[in-house]
């Protein structure tokens, strides 16, 4: 099983990189662009001295070959987890996105317990009475938790929080810092879990076990805590994995808004100066990110239901 | 004279304006088995429910007395919403449900619902209580089994562990819910002879059942249900013997189907269905089908008999192709699947499921669904499959409701409207998989009537799965019993009870007796009692 999902997940990567690579070099413009627009450097030499100027930089940084042929250049190079150079500060890519993981790993982790923690808590508390004033609140909750826009909610909630507290706008990413971005993170991802958990519940209560538990004399707290939410729970866990990769999309946006120094925000930077190892980077790293953590899932699920894992091999 | 163990009058559950229960009154005496009887829609599972306190919640509940023996005392329970109700269930009253296997928390282990249902009850939940209550439920080896999650039962160790954990208790009453659906005749024998053993030893049994076998082998009282009210009630050998209500008379003519089986028809040529040494392992469950070898010529109706995991769904989802085979070799209509097809083969079988709401989309209408199949195969026009749809229907006796879905229709219908179904490509062999199991006993011998007729009409070839004999002597020429993946049996269907010689086959034969047979055991059980 493990075997299988390592070739699933090169397999996955090896697509991914190649779309990641022609994406990334079909928008307008490249990196000799930006640094001769931005520079200003053209009003100073004459257009043939800029063309070979363009030229000799263009060759250095590799884009005067082919796209295939610059793809497995790179390719090469990456299996050996060399990421190349970034095209604007001279320095390896690896390097400056070491730096920055430590950042972005906590706040993706913290948002997503954050996510977690709190679809668990409401869809528990709203299929506690179905229709029932608490199911309402928190519906109309989730409804508005899931319209917002997290750049919205995230500059709201910085603004009101630097406001009546002193949360600190800016500084070194630390404990102090975390919270509030993890919680726009949470927020963002929680409705939908929430919902399905709520549904999940309910289907679940109204099961001949959970009756039969019921019968025993269980009580509705034993019910659901001893019974009911591991059925509930686990096959959630897939979606639950599944929204990390919509948890990356947010927190790209989170990171910029709250100066968070983390590897989205560095990626945006690269994006715009058209510094191709660095956003190819980025993107296998999302991407690797992703596949580990559904796998993880996978795990996690086969653990906590067994039978998950045997009704794949019945199907197989 | 001893107290009742729970007495009830004037108990009424309301949903909004619809009133399911209305005015019932039930004196439970110890030492007794008392059934409930009805129909569907008879209010006699809401009974049940009431009994436990377990209405399901916009239902209300009301009642003049409701009184439950609880030790040495009377518990008033009338009350709505009485929070008495979670000290006395399971402790004073346990509920036996209806489907052993799905009654059990699946992703916990044996010992742990054991302990769990223990401490609930006052016990101590040792590790000897724990072997205790499993040895009583029936395992020889408490220790084997005590460590297994409840999903990696089988369906008969489901059944003992469930009736085990809710009479380990020594509740004065059981409730048992209509167990007679989901197990096969033997199952359904012991658990008869659990029940009758819990009243031995003077609890008040209460079985809920439209089973008339299994109400006349062990009812000392009963109660009928009709839309909600007591349509009669008192000791079994009266209301039986001598039904007033007209309620009672349908149940008790529509419980046993009427041994028509029709002529053997001669086949010819290749025959419908040969299977020979049919090998399937599951690597979980280990040799399910370990060598079946049957036939099924052109014409001819064969049943196949057997216990729950004897291999019967298997073997029928090997027919259609819904599994491969291990080993052996299949023909349908002469032709081996790897060579012809199974796109082609499968319009040549059609099934009957066995839950025939599960098998229909509920956002289709009757039509639809009967025109599923030839959509499939693209026969004909759309006008000509609709026609085709409209006649069958008509022909099952739903004229008039193509536009319904199987929400609006009874599960009765929903059965008509699969029988259509199976029908609309002219299937060379029907496959029937306990095709009156989900049904009611009125409505039992109607369904049964009409897969006999439309087999003889279309010229057909059928083979019929059930754990229940009279349902395949009603329907079939020769009947082969199914045991641990093999044909143990295979005899003309009328010769069966004479000459049936495998234990298995005497079994299922002893636990559903012909009317004489049953009669006699009926009049030593009154002598006794």
């Amino acid at each position: 099983m493990i075997a299988r999902g390592v070739v699933t997940a090169a397999g996955l990567l090896l697509v991914a990189s190649v779309l990641v690579f022609v994406l990334v070099r079909a928008a307008p413009g490249d990196a000799v662009d930006v640094e001769f627009g931005e520079s200003g450097a053209s009003a100073l030499l004459s257009s043939e001295e800029e063309a070979a100027a363009r030229a000799q930089r263009a060759r250095e940084l590799g884009l005067d070959r082919s796209v295939p042929e610059q793809y497995v250049r790179w390719l090469s190079r990456v299996v050996r987890l060399d990421l190349g150079i970034s095209f604007r500060t001279g320095r390896p890519v690896a390097d400056e996105l070491v730096e920055r993981v430590p950042a972005s790993a906590a706040l993706g982790g913290a948002g997503f317990l954050v996510a977690l923690a709190g679809a668990w808590l409401i869809g528990l508390l709203s299929a506690r009475r179905p229709g029932g004033l608490l199911d309402h609140v928190l519906r109309l909750l989730s409804l508005a938790a899931t319209a917002v826009p997290t750049f919205l909610l995230g500059s709201l909630a910085l603004r009101y929080a630097a406001e009546w507290i002193g949360y600190p706008i800016a500084g070194e990413a630390s404990w102090r810092r975390l919270w509030l971005p993890a919680v726009v993170l949470g927020v963002g991802a929680m409705p939908v879990v929430a919902r399905l958990l709520r549904a999940s519940l309910i289907s679940e209560y109204g099961r001949p076990y959970a009756l039969a538990a019921r019968a025993r004399g269980a009580s509705p707290a034993r019910v659901t805590f001893r019974h009911v939410m591991r059925p509930a729970f686990t096959p959630l866990l897939t979606l639950a994995g599944l929204t990390l990769a919509s948890l990356v999309a947010a927190s790209v946006i989170t990171e910029v808004i709250f100066s968070w120094p983390g590897v989205s925000e560095y990626a945006v930077a690269a994006i715009s100066a058209k510094d191709y190892p660095v956003v190819q980077a980025y993107l296998l790293l999302v991407v690797v990110v992703v596949v580990v953590v559904n796998r993880a899932v996978d795990v996690i699920q086969h653990l906590l239901d067994p039978r998950v894992g045997q009704a794949a091999e019945v199907m197989a | 004279m001893t107290a009742s163990a729970m007495s009830v009058s004037g108990l009424s559950v309301t949903y909004g304006q619809q009133v399911v229960l209305d005015g019932v009154d039930l004196d439970l005496r110890p030492g007794c088995v008392h059934v409930v009887m009805g129909a569907s829609g008879s209010g006699k599972t809401t009974l049940l429910r009431a009994l436990i306190g377990m209405v399901p919640a916009p239902g209300r509940v009301s009642a003049r007395r409701l009184l439950l023996r609880a030790g040495e005392r009377d518990v008033d329970l009338s009350a709505p919403h009485s929070s008495a109700w979670r000290r006395v269930r399971g402790r004073h009253v346990g509920l036996i449900a209806q489907d052993p296997a799905q009654a059990l928390t699946a992703l916990r282990r044996v010992a742990s619902l054991v302990r769990e249902a223990d401490r609930l009850t006052g016990g101590d939940a040792g590790r000897e209580r724990v072997e205790q209550v499993l040895r009583q439920a029936g395992f020889a080896d408490p220790r084997a089994v005590a460590s297994r999650y409840c999903f990696e039962l089988s369906g008969g160790m489901a059944q003992r562990l469930g009736v085990g954990l809710a009479i380990a208790p020594r509740p004065a009453v059981v409730l048992a819910d209509e167990p007679s659906t989901a197990l096969d005749g033997i199952a359904r024998a012991g658990l008869a002879a659990t029940l009758r053993e819990m009243a031995h030893t003077g609890a008040a049994v209460v079985l809920v059942t439209h089973d008339v076998t299994l109400a006349t082998g062990l009812a000392d009282d009963v109660t009928v249900l009709h839309a909600g009210r007591v349509a009669e009630a008192g000791p079994a050998s009266d209301i039986l013997a001598a039904p007033q209500h007209e309620a009672t008379r349908r149940l008790i003519n529509g419980a046993r189907p009427r041994p028509a089986a029709p002529a053997p028809h001669q086949g010819t040529g290749a025959g419908a269905l040969s299977v020979r040494g049919l090998h399937k392992r599951y690597r979980s469950t280990g040799l399910v089908l370990d060598g079946v070898d049957l036939d099924v010529a052109d014409g001819e109706v064969v049943g196949i008999a057997g216990r729950s995991g004897a291999g019967k769904t298997t073997l029928l989802r090997c027919l259609v192709g819904l599994e491969r085979p291990d080993g052996g070799e299949l023909r349908i209509a002469g032709r081996l699947p790897a060579e012809a097809g199974w796109r082609a083969l499968r319009r040549l079988v059609q099934v009957v499921p066995q839950d025939p709401r599960a098998s229909l989309n509920p956002w289709r209408t009757a039509r639809e669904l009967v025109a599923d199949p030839l959509d499939a195969h693209r026969i004909g026009t759309r006008a000509e499959r609709r026609t085709r749809a409209g006649a069958l229907l008509d022909r099952v006796g739903l004229a008039g409701l193509g536009d319904r879905r199987p929400g609006q229709l009874s599960t009765g219908q929903c059965q008509r409207v699969a029988i259509a179904r199976a029908l609309a490509l002219r299937p060379r062999l029907l496959i029937a998989d306990e095709p009156v199991t989900a049904l009611d006993a009125p409505l039992r011998q109607g369904v049964l009537d009409l897969l006999h007729d439309l087999v003889a009409e279309h010229d057909m070839a059928a083979l019929v799965i059930s754990h229940d004999l009279y349902v395949l002597e009603a329907l079939c020429h020769r009947i082969a019993v199914l045991d641990a993946g093999r044909i143990v049996e295979d005899l003309p269907a009328t010769a069966l009870r004479d000459r049936g010689t495998h234990p298995l086959t005497r079994a299922l034969i002893d636990c559903q007796p012909t009317e004489v047979s049953m009669a006699e055991s009926n009049r030593v059980h009154g002598d006794r009692g």
